[in-house]
This record gives structure tokens, C-alpha cells and sequence, in this order.
């Protein structure tokens, strides 16, 4: 491989750590929100369903960003990319949130192994026993199983969110071009891995919640609101650490541009598989299909579905493609915040609607609202924390990469 | 310049109609490498010229700022156009299925806005691709086979080499000698003039032939089809694709290919019992007769007999009634002479008593009353309409309908009689023989001498409403 000329110039290292110890105080402040929602969970009337529903909500919203940005580092990899280098490290950071994200979903799957029906109907013998098509569908939807894939799944994710992070590093240290090709090379399988522990986690531990209910392109639509997610955070952490001083130099407004582009078209991707979804299931009307939408058109879930449909795409498709808003940074921040609130809400609308198969009314409530926002805010704390912990003195941009200046002097043509 | 002298030179011995006063269309500066076409691009901008362009082997960056151009309108047209498409798919779509051929498909509303969003996407997609496809044709004023400038011999190497930067003479600040001071003090390699052509360009004699031909041959299939819709012929049409439209029909007793004994008509399959064969094995159940009439058709002739009569009648009354009554007559007598079951052909029981008069109730005492009297609710309010064509149903307790054996009746329920339909498509044969047995009952109950009754009957049938 053809390394730049100046590839051993003299770039000086910024790590995280610059931002001094506050981000971290304030990530960590804001995880004691998480008690206070277990704390919520016990007071409220049903509040245990309710903590327990937001709790594999929160989890699986921050799980999405994660994963979204492992695919980015793959993705990026597998096409040779050259543009995206100077913020493929911040990327990589923020796929090691599977990590935290292992040790937060180990809960719910000790839950389910002892046979709490609260969030799994299938997990409890008892509901088995009465339920025809759970029978039917015990050989893959039980405890012992589920468990071992939780195992598979993060294994897999953290063996990878690892990989690509410590082979970059190794770069920093050598310069060895042989790195970028192995990561290449390595790339391909890896998404084949990820593409199927990504779908099928997303069945086990969201789909699986009805487990009357089956769609197949479910995964999919879970991977596309994670992408959705992980480019908001992309796009709010560049604004942010730019306005600290950090990546100042490297990252430029053109980088800024194509972020906010592939915001905005994983946004649209993510309202291309919604209505897929939708449209096969409201077509064919089939009682066993549209149970999944019936609880969602009732109960105040109307609003958030349409809150959906017009929030999370029509108004950023209109208000969100000119290309001057992806080149402010500040609009690109406001939009990175709105669209990242907006994924949250479509986690929201996946999960909650189920608590109608725990036996309760589950309209959209305060109490629900409260207790799942302290959720969010908690394991979110956590998240952020965990990942400046173990990114700390690491450099936040592969300085040696052999397509280090393609990236610095990128430029939309 | 010497180039120039050279074309009108030769323009002179050319005919007086093509000659034409060449003109000046622009300058031509060429360049070593593109950073002195950059530096070269900033002092043009910054002159103040709007009309003019440059040429380079490949895309360089930042030329778009140095010369000043601005951000292309496009991503506007192409909105207007996709926003067009969706406009038209959706109106289309409220258009067709709401107004103009309003049809109900598995209870969905006449318009609803999911059925919508595939064609909306569609559409809008498809005018937004035209919109970005042309709209970049029309900005960058393509298609464009000839340009003056490519008749320099230097301007060749503008896909090589060499780095070229164009002005335009129609640009308003162009002068003739300012403009060339100007671009020679952009320290170009050297500057040319190129000048517009003196002759309109003939086509080549073999191009414009073939070209005539093509268009003779172009009207040929639309003369073809001219002549096929004004002609008439006897031989079928042209089948490209078949489809179904040439099937093996088979005939009967004809012999065949398709089947390794030769036969059309299949043999019955050992074990199984063509469809109707069945009621042959319980002929009194299924039949209400004895034995199946040699002339089996005696049964459905009769009661297709009727239909006609029936069809035949309506409106003139008078001259139609005597047919009728001898179709009816004739049928009467055609089916008197079979051999009816007098018993039931199943096991008579309380059960069947009490479904008889269920069934009675439902399909039966509309038109014959609860009694069997003739007096059904439908019949009282047709006679109250006085409808016309109404005929008043006939009473059980009649000594003609008394006489008639059970199995004569259950065939009257099957098949219908004069205007009642055929209730056999309808009841099966278990009900049809239950309500015939209801009816017996009610015949009966009409008949009954009080001296045969105990004290005790007496007063029960005294006390019951």
C-alpha cells in the first residue's frame, strides 16, 4: 500500500482528557437518575412494569447508538474510505458502549432466566404451558437459549468494537499501513457477523416482547433507527469537541456536510422501513400481524405514531435538506438534537405499547413518561461515562492512518 | 491569427450564400498546471467578468470558488419537480379510486393515504430524477456537439495536460484590445483568438442518406399498422405470446394424445364416487322415490316445465293462464304416476319433530303461515299491496295436498312448485324430511274429531294459547 509522503509528520496528539474532568462528573451525576427511577418504579401505581419496560428502552436506545457507530467503523473500512479518517476514532469511541451496554442488559436477561414474566411472556413455563404458539415457538424463544445469545451477541459486538479500535491504536503507535489492509480485509466478515447478531438481537429482546407478533424486516428497522441515533451523537460530539478546541484543525465544515448528509439519509432510510413495514402489515390485514399496530393506534399511542410519521420524517426531510443546515454547525446540532429526541421516541413507541400484554391499561402516561425519561437519562450517563473512561488518553483521531491527509483535505465537489 | 487568414482565405472561393462575416467569439489563454489556472481564475473573477470558463484534464479543487461561481440552483429544480411528482400521484391516485371509479377493496376507505405512499414515492422519484438529469443537461447547456473552440489545435491537450482558461466576447465587459492586454497579463504559455465558422456545415452526402432512409424506414411500422386497421383478413392474429388462448379442449368420444390409453373421457377411478353418485345408494332419502323412474329426466323436466310456464306469463294474463294451467296439469300428472315413498325414509323420533317445526318456522311459515293455512305474514301484505303477480301459497289442508304422499312433499320442498323456489339448494335433505313430518303433524292437527280426544287433551289444547 502507497503510504502519503508525509505520513510520519508531526501531528500533535488532543485526547479526550483535554475537556478536563467535568463531562465525566456530569455523566456520572446524571446516572444516579437511574435509582431514582427504580425508586419512581416502586411508588407509581404498575411502576414496576413501568421501570422495567423503560429500563430495556433506555438500554437498548443508548445499545442502538453503539451499534450504529460500530457499522460506521466497518463500513468505512470495508470501502476504503478516505474522507471519514479524522472522525473515525471519535466513531470508534463510541462503539465501545456495547461494553457498559453488556453488563447494563445482563439484568434483563437474569430476569427472564428465573422465569419473571414481567417484560418475556415467553419466559414464564406457566404462560407456555397455556399458549399454543409460544409452544410452538419454545425451541427458540427460551430461557436457556436467550441467554446463550445475549452470550453470542455482545461477545461479538465487543469483540469487534475492540478490534478496530486497538488495530487503530496499534497505527498510532507504528504507522504500519499492513493495519488498514487487515482491517479491511477483516471487515467484511465482521459485517456479516454484525449484520446477523444485529437482527436477531433485535427479535430476541424487542420483537420477542409480542411474542405473538413477528416481522421480519424488524431488524432492519432497528439498525436503521441505531443509525439514525449514532449520527446525531456523531454530529453533536464534532460540534461539541470543536467547540472545546478539539479536532478544530482536521474537521472541517465539508466533514460536517457529509455527517449531516448521512443523517439525513439514514433518517429516510429509517421512514423507507418504517412504511415498508407498515404498508405489508396494513395491506394483507392480518389479525396476527396487526396486533402489533392496534395497541399502538390506541390509548394516546395515536399521537405518538403520528408524532413519528410527521417529527421524526417529514418536517427534517423538508427542514433538514437543504444543504446549509448540514453546513452550520449550529442548525446541524439542532437537528442532530431533534432527530436523536426522535429516536428515543421511536424506541419508546417499539417497547412501551407492550406493557399492554403485561395485563395493564398502557396508555401513554406521566408516570410512564417520568419514569422512562430518569431511565434514559441514567443508563445514558452511564453510557457516556464508560466511554470517556475508556477512551481516556487515547488520541481521538487515527493520526497515522495512511489516508490521514485524503481526510484533512477533503472537499465536497 | 495566421489560422484565422487561412479559413477566410478559403471562405472566398466559396458560393455567396454561405458566406458569412466570421466573428469574434472569445480568447483562449493556456496554462501550465492548475495553480497559475487558479491564480489566473481570481484576477478574472475579481475583473469582473461574468461570461467566461475554464478547461482542466481533471476536477480541481477550489476552481469553483476562484472563478466565483455560484452554488448551483438545482437541488431547487429537482424539489419542484419531486414535489410536482408527489402532487400528480397523489391527486392521480384521489382521482381514480375516490372519484372516478370508486371501488371497495377489502373494507379499506375509498382513499386512504398508506395505499398512496408506494405510487407517491414512485412518482416523486421518478420527476426528481428527470428534474436532476435535465435540469443538469439544461444548466451546463448540453447536449452540445460542436464548440468553436475545439478547432484549436491546442485546446487538445485540455484532456491531457494542459490547463486552459476561456473568455467569452459576448461577455459585456469583453473588448477586443483590453480584454487581450488583460489576459496576456495573466502570464498564460500564449493566447489565441478562435472565431466563429464562416460557413453553415454541410452535412456529409452519405450521412444525409442514410439519414433519409432511417426516416422512410421509421414510417414504415406506422404505415403497417395504418393498413392492418383498414383491412380486413381471414387469417387469425399474430399470437407473440399465446397466454392460454390455444388450449387441448376435449371432446367427447373422441380419441387423444394426452392420454397413454387414447381416451377423452376418463374411466372412473377404482375407490371413488363421482360427484352425485352418492345419493343413488339411498334413492327414498335423497329422492323421496321408491325407485329412480326409467326416464330419470321425468323429475327435473317436470319442474323445468314449470319454470317456462312461469317465464312465459307475466303481464298478459289471460291468454297465458290456460297454457299455464295445462303445463301444470301436465306435470301434475307426469309426476302423480311416480313411484312416491309413503314412510319416512329415517327414523321418525322427537327430535326431528321439534327441528322440523324450527325449520318449518324459519324457511316455510313466511309465505304458508304458522298453521300452514296460506296465511304468512309476506302473503298478508302482498294481498294488503294487492300485488299482481302475487300467487296466494297453497293450504296443507287441502284434500289435494293431504293425499299427496311424503315423498311427493319432500320433492315439493326440494324443487319448488309453480311460484315457491327450490328450497333443496338450501335445507339439507335431514331438514327437508324434518319439516315434511312438522307438516304431517299440522295436517293432522286440523283433522281431528273432538271424540277421540281424553278430558285431559281436551283441556290442555282448551288452556293453551
Amino acid at each position: 500500500m502507497q503510504t502519503s509522503h508525509d505520513a510520519d509528520k508531526k501531528i500533535t496528539v488532543q485526547t479526550l482528557d483535554e475537556l478536563g474532568p467535568l463531562p465525566l462528573k456530569i455523566a456520572l451525576g446524571c446516572s444516579v437518575l437511574l435509582p431514582v427511577a427504580f425508586v419512581l418504579g416502586l411508588v407509581f401505581n404498575h411502576g414496576w412494569d413501568l421501570f422495567a419496560f423503560s429500563y430495556l428502552q433506555s438500554t437498548f436506545f443508548c445499545l442502538s447508538i453503539s451499534l450504529g457507530a460500530l457499522f460506521f467503523v466497518m463500513i468505512q473500512q470495508l470501502t476504503r474510505a478516505g474522507w471519514s479518517v479524522v472522525l473515525r476514532r471519535i466513531s470508534e469511541f463510541l462503539s465501545l458502549g456495547v461494553i457498559p451496554m453488556a453488563v447494563l442488559v445482563l439484568p434483563i436477561v437474569l430476569l427472564s432466566l428465573t422465569g419473571n414474566d414481567t417484560l418475556y411472556k415467553w419466559a414464564s413455563a406457566e404462560n407456555v404451558a397455556q399458549d399454543t404458539l409460544l409452544q410452538h415457538k419454545a425451541p427458540y424463544l427460551n430461557n436457556g437459549f436467550f441467554a446463550i445469545r445475549y452470550v453470542i451477541y455482545f461477545a461479538s459486538w465487543i469483540f469487534l468494537a475492540r478490534f478496530f479500535l486497538n488495530k487503530s491504536l496499534a497505527q498510532d503507535e507504528s504507522g504500519d499501513p499492513e493495519l488498514t489492509l487487515l482491517m479491511e480485509r477483516r471487515s467484511g466478515p465482521a459485517i456479516l457477523l454484525y449484520a446477523f447478531t444485529l437482527t436477531f438481537a433485535a427479535f430476541d429482546f424487542i420483537m420477542s416482547l409480542d411474542a405473538h407478533w413477528f416481522s421480519t424486516i424488524f431488524g432492519v428497522y432497528y439498525f436503521a433507527a441505531g443509525l439514525v441515533g449514532f449520527f446525531s451523537v456523531l454530529a453533536i460530539s464534532l460540534v461539541f469537541l470543536r467547540s472545546k478546541g478539539l479536532l478544530k484543525e482536521p474537521v472541517t465544515v465539508e466533514h460536517l456536510h457529509d455527517v449531516g448528509k448521512l443523517l439525513f439519509a439514514f433518517n429516510c432510510f429509517w421512514a423507507y422501513i418504517a412504511i415498508s413495514q407498515y404498508l405489508l402489515i396494513w395491506y394483507a390485514n392480518i389479525p396476527e400481524e396487526t396486533t402489533f399496530f392496534l395497541p399502538r393506534q390506541t390509548n394516546g399511542w395515536g399521537t405518538v405514531s403520528l408524532m413519528l410519521v410527521i417529527g421524526h420524517f417529514a418536517i427534517p426531510f423538508v427542514f433538514f435538506m437543504s444543504r446549509w443546515m448540514k453546513r452550520n454547525p449550529k442548525t446541524l446540532c439542532f437537528w442532530a438534537v431533534y432527530l436523536l429526541i426522535m429516536n428515543w421516541v421511536d424506541i419508546f413507541w417499539l417497547v412501551m405499547p407492550n406493557l399492554a400484554f403485561d395485563g395493564m391499561d398502557p396508555a401513554v402516561s406521566f408516570p410512564m413518561i417520568l419514569i422512562n425519561v430518569c431511565c434514559t437519562i441514567g443508563v445514558g450517563g452511564i453510557f457516556v461515562a464508560t466511554i470517556l473512561k475508556l477512551s481516556a488518553g487515547k488520541s481521538i483521531m487515527p493520526v497515522r492512518d495512511p489516508r490521514l491527509e485524503e481526510s484533512l483535505e477533503f472537499h465536497n465537489i | 491569427m495566421s489560422m484565422n487568414k487561412e479559413i477566410m482565405a478559403t471562405t472566398i472561393e466559396h458560393p455567396a450564400e454561405n458566406k458569412v462575416e466570421p466573428e469574434l467569439l472569445g480568447l483562449l489563454a493556456e496554462f501550465n498546471d492548475p495553480e497559475s489556472l487558479m491564480e489566473a481564475s481570481r484576477k478574472v473573477r475579481d475583473a469582473g467578468y461574468n461570461r467566461w470558463d475554464t478547461h482542466t484534464p481533471f476536477p480541481v479543487h477550489g476552481i469553483d470558488e476562484a472563478m466565483g461561481i455560484k452554488y448551483t440552483i438545482l437541488p431547487w429544480i429537482v424539489a419542484a419537480c419531486g414535489l410536482t411528482g408527489g402532487t400528480i400521484a397523489i391527486s392521480m391516485q384521489y382521482w381514480m379510486n375516490a372519484v372516478d371509479y370508486p371501488f371497495l377493496i377489502s373494507g379499506k376507505p375509498l382513499f386512504s393515504i398508506p395505499a398512496c405512499i408506494p405510487i407517491m414515492f414512485e412518482l416523486s422519484v421518478l420527476l426528481a430524477a428527470f428534474g436532476a438529469f435535465f435540469g443538469m443537461l439544461g444548466l451546463n447547456q448540453l447536449p452540445k456537439l460542436y464548440n468553436p473552440i475545439f478547432k484549436s489545435d491546442a485546446f487538445r491537450r485540455a484532456t491531457n495536460d494542459r490547463f486552459f482558461l476561456s473568455m467569452d466576447a459576448s461577455d459585456p465587459k469583453f473588448s477586443e484590445i483590453d480584454t487581450g492586454e488583460f489576459v496576456k497579463s495573466l502570464n498564460p504559455n500564449h493566447v489565441e483568438e478562435f472565431w466563429s465558422d464562416v460557413e453553415s456545415p454541410k452535412l456529409p452526402r452519405n450521412l444525409k442518406l442514410g439519414l433519409s432512409l432511417f426516416g422512410v424506414l421509421m414510417l414504415m411500422p406506422i404505415a403497417l399498422v395504418a393498413y392492418k386497421r383498414s383491412t380486413v383478413t381471414d387469417n387469425p392474429r399474430i399470437h407473440i405470446i399465446p397466454d392460454m388462448d390455444f388450449q387441448p379442449y376435449l371432446k367427447a368420444q373422441n380419441t387423444t394424445t394426452i392420454f397413454g390409453d387414447g381416451r377423452e373421457m376418463r374411466p372412473h377411478i377404482p375407490g371413488t364416487i363421482p360427484r352425485g353418485q352418492y345419493k343413488d345408494d339411498n334413492i327414498p332419502f335423497y329422492y323421496g322415490l321408491k325407485v329412480l323412474p326409467e326416464d330419470q329426466d321425468v323429475i327435473t323436466i317436470a319442474a323445468q316445465d314449470e319454470a317456462k310456464a312461469d317465464e312465459k306469463k307475466p303481464a298478459e294474463a289471460k291468454p297465458a293462464e290456460g297454457a299455464n294451467a295445462d303445463a301444470q296439469a301436465a306435470a301434475e300428472d307426469k309426476l302423480a304416476s311416480l313411484p312416491w315413498v309413503t314412510e319416512f325414509p329415517m327414523p321418525v323420533t322427537d327430535k326431528m319433530m321439534a327441528r322440523g317445526k324450527e325449520r318449518y318456522r324459519i324457511y316455510c311459515s313466511v309465505c304458508h303461515g304458522l298453521g300452514g293455512e296460506g296465511d304468512g305474514l309476506v302473503t298478508l301484505r302482498a294481498m294488503d299491496l294487492q300485488q299482481g303477480t302475487w300467487v296466494r301459497p297453497a293450504s296443507y289442508h287441502t284434500d289435494n295436498v293431504r293425499k299427496q304422499p311424503v315423498g311427493r312433499l319432500f320433492h315439493t320442498i326440494t324443487n319448488g312448485v309453480r311460484k315457491m323456489p327450490a328450497y333443496g339448494p338450501q335445507i339439507p335433505p335431514e331438514d327437508r324430511w324434518a319439516i315434511v313430518l312438522y307438516l304431517k303433524a299440522l295436517q293432522k292437527s286440523h283433522q281431528v274429531d273432538a271424540d277421540t280426544l281424553t278430558n285431559d287433551e281436551k283441556r290442555k289444547l282448551r288452556d293453551t294459547k
